[in-house]
């Protein structure tokens, strides 16, 4: 079930009715049987591949807190590995025999396994990695196991952030399912602005802007070198604002019955460094990796700058497979990582700071991760490699034609527009948090502004109930 | 619940219909000023379209997609066949879209001739997609005043319609741009009697292919793509069925061009085929490489007239000697 579609409007109010209906006892069991009605309206067998993990890592936590010593590691592990695997048979493994087919290609083999034909289960990515945030924050003592396999299940399946996020953390989470809620005021208002705003970046922002990126993208090799350009900037608005316009809508939609979810974006557009912004940006994958992968790779590294950086690089060419199995993912993650790096070495040699006011530092900076991050995009939105490195040409040599516009050529002032509200809507909260419209103390401005965005939304907002980006993750 | 719950309940239901309220009023007042602009469009889409279904009056009516707005020079109809004419093509249109055009003009006025233009993708899902949202946009601001369209709208996209009728401003989405400026300040090309002629070429490198061999025909646009000619044949109106001149790697056939002949020989009609006729083969005619630019349209037009003039004298003088 899509957020932007009538069955979710309905479906959560109707839930969320319910939920504060029923007695507190019950409703873990109702928001059980919603999540799995909600993941099953997508594609109902997968549901058995959830399951399969919620089982294993359920026991795997009982038993980890339950022994001790090398047992204990045991299972942690047991556990890693049937997350990973599932992962890796869904996600990687048709990638893999393909690079296998081209490796034996090249020798004149012909590969005997055949590539499986199936759809990924959705959002795999996104609760397989929750799930294993459990067992390991178990494992080191962070979060008591989980008794209760209906609270487990109901952690991983969370409707509201179960197929793309954000990846919760058991502390966070769990005991908020114990917890009585009531019906608050002022909680259900905050959500529902929450929610309102991601369904301007989504329908206003993200889907149109995605008509002109789909047009240039789909034909690369039809379009010039300043179409390409233009297309490759709005497709990081567009990634932006498809990816945490979803997370707003989860987290506003949990806030509502009460759940604080971690927030999973903080205005990335506006990374004031390239380093900054991936700080800003899908905060619960990223701070995953550092968590569970590069703070007790770095343990053993402390004094070792080469080895600190070479991690920063392993954990982006982490991200860029998790996100996909394909190399454009891959180069998109190493060129992220680089470029992290790369930063990092130019601000320790040259301390521009001693040299530049801080004001240009950060408009130089602002403008020059935004561009950093706008090329990165390129590799992960490119249908392979190949259109990769044609559009980079086509960008690098501005390649001569016209400026596509789209069809009708008046669309191309909606992207621009959508673009530019989000941008301007995003400096205000930056740098002028003061300047309120739905969050304002005036009563009227406060209903301006709700009424203004949700015309904006019914004007110029896509209603064709595309599906987020971040699902086929 | 607990008393302060209900207590938050109420506050928030109270507030909640406020806003529902507000927002009715203004979805009514923008609504209605976007409703006023719509019905005076100056030119452009909205100005084609009202006019194929609300007062036509020419000889020669031209259905299409862009292919037809940009392919299909008014004047040289007008002129070689003394026939007034009028260019009744949409962008990202295909059958679906001409066919519920077609019934509606009918109703208030029967043309002599009528051209289809046809693309070798007409009858594929993808292309009945676009143009249902093509159709869904011209015709919501429509449904509350026309029960055929209401009908139409019932029929392809019934969630729009439902949307359309709770709020009257979302009829207009995506419009608000061609309404509050004027669409003659985003398009600088002329618009004559429907046709619009683009200038100059921007084809660079390789002549790209346009078929896909995955393609399969849209059950749903085979059947309108037939009710369109049973619909021209039983008004007893000339039809041409038309593939017109394109710059793309060349092709035989396709799925839908052979349904698309295989109709047309079942109602006995002709399907005339310039898709890659050599005196149009050449990129200093074309815009792009599906779009004839402003001297290749008038080139194929003349062509075409010419054609459709030696079939009428053959086969339906009467047409030429009387015109309306």
């Amino acid at each position: 079930m899509l957020f932007n579609s009538l069955d979710f409007v309905g479906f959560f109010f109707i839930i969320t009715a319910l939920f504060f209906i029923l007695p507190h006892k019950y409703r873990w069991l109702l928001l059980l049987m919603a999540s799995c009605y909600f993941y099953m309206d997508f594609i109902p067998i997968y549901i058995l591949v959830l399951g399969f993990t919620i089982v294993v890592d359920y026991f795997a936590g009982i038993f980890i807190e339950k022994s001790a010593g090398a047992k204990r590691k045991w299972f942690l592990r047991m556990s890693i590995v049937a997350n990973v695997g599932i992962l890796g048979f869904f996600k990687y493994f048709n990638f893999v025999n393909d690079n296998i087919t081209f490796f034996l290609k090249l020798f004149h083999f012909t590969n005997p396994i055949t590539d499986l034909s199936f759809i990924l289960p959705i959002g795999l990515s996104f609760h397989t990695f929750q799930a294993m945030s459990y067992t390991i924050e178990v494992y080191r003592g962070n979060q008591k196991a989980e008794r209760n396999f209906g609270i487990y299940a109901l952690y991983v399946m969370f409707y509201p952030q179960l197929v793309a996020g954000p990846i919760e953390r058991p502390q966070n989470i769990i005991h908020q399912f114990y917890e009585p809620k009531k019906f608050n005021y002022e909680k259900a208002v905050s959500g529902l602005k929450i929610v309102l705003w991601g369904y301007f970046k989504k329908l206003v922002v993200a889907d149109r802007i995605s008509i002109y990126v789909n047009a240039v993208y789909n034909n690369p090799y039809h379009h010039s070198g300043k179409t390409l350009f233009v297309a490759t900037i709005l497709f990081w608005v567009q990634i932006y604002c498809d990816f945490s316009g979803y997370s707003d809508i989860a987290i506003g939609t949990a806030k509502v019955m009460g759940y604080d979810l971690m927030q999973n974006f903080k205005r990335p557009i506006l990374g004031k460094s390239v380093a900054e912004k991936w700080n800003r940006w899908h905060i619960s994958l990223y701070s995953w990796f550092r968590d569970y992968v590069y703070t007790p790779l770095s343990r053993g590294a402390r004094r070792n700058k080469t080895k600190l950086l070479s991690y920063i690089v392993v954990i982006f060419l982490l991200s860029g497979l998790w996100h996909g199995a394909n190399w454009t993912f891959i180069i998109w993650g190493a060129f992220s990582g680089l470029s992290v790096v790369v930063e990092r070495l130019y601000k320790d040699k040259v301390k521009p700071q001693k040299y530049i006011p801080k004001i240009w530092m950060i408009i130089f900076g602002t403008i020059i991760s935004f561009m950093v991050t706008a090329l990165s995009c390129l590799f992960f939105r490119a249908l392979n490699v190949k259109d990769a490195l044609h559009i980079v040409k086509s960008i690098v040599t501005m390649k001569k034609g016209p400026l596509f516009k789209g069809s009708p050529p008046i669309n191309f002032y909606y992207y621009i527009i959508a673009a530019a509200l989000l941008i301007i809507v995003e400096l205000f909260q930056e740098y002028l948090p003061q300047v309120k419209l739905i969050n304002n103390k005036s009563v009227v401005i406060r209903y301006a502004g709700y009424i203004i965005i949700l015309m904006v939304i019914l004007l110029i907002g896509v209603f064709n109930g595309s599906q987020f980006i971040y699902f086929q993750f | 619940m607990t008393k302060e719950e209900v207590k938050h309940v109420g506050k928030f239901f109270k507030k909640f219909i406020i806003l529902l309220v507000l927002l009715f009023i203004t979805d009514r007042i923008i609504g209605t000023l976007l409703e006023n602009a719509y019905k005076n469009a100056p030119q452009g889409d909205i100005k084609t379209f009202a006019h194929s279904i609300t007062d036509p009056t020419e000889d020669i009516f031209i259905y299409g997609s862009s292919r037809a707005v940009h392919g299909y020079d008014t004047r040289v109809f007008t002129d070689s066949l003394a026939l007034s004419c009028f260019n009744s093509g949409r962008e990202n249109s295909n059958i679906l879209y001409h066919t519920s055009i077609l019934d509606e003009m009918l109703k208030k006025h029967k043309p002599k001739v009528v051209v289809l233009d046809v693309s070798a993708r007409e009858l594929t899902w993808r292309s009945a997609e676009n143009s249902k949202m093509v159709l869904a946009s011209m015709i919501l601001p429509y449904i509350h005043s026309d029960t055929s369209f209401a009908n139409i709208a019932r029929q392809l996209f019934p969630e729009e319609l439902m949307k359309a009728q709770v709020s009257k401003i979302y009829a207009y989405n995506s419009m608000v741009l061609s309404l509050a400026v004027g669409k003659r300040k985003f398009n600088k090309d002329k618009n004559l009697n429907g046709y619009v002629p683009i200038h100059g070429t921007k084809i660079t490198g390789k002549i790209p292919s346009f078929t896909d061999e995955s393609d399969q025909t849209d059950s749903f646009a085979k059947q309108k793509f037939e009710e369109f000619v049973r619909t021209v044949k039983e008004n007893n109106i000339r039809l041409y069925v038309i593939q017109s001149p394109l710059y793309v790697k060349h092709f035989n056939t396709t799925v839908s061009l052979d349904t698309i002949r295989s109709i047309l020989n079942r109602y006995n009609e002709p399907f005339w085929d310039y898709g890659f006729d050599t005196a149009f083969y050449k990129k200093e005619l074309f815009y792009d490489n599906l779009h004839l630019n402003s001297v290749g349209s008038e080139l194929f037009s003349k062509k075409l007239v010419s054609d459709i003039k030696s079939d009428l004298e053959k086969n339906d003088p009467e047409i030429l000697n009387h015109p309306q």
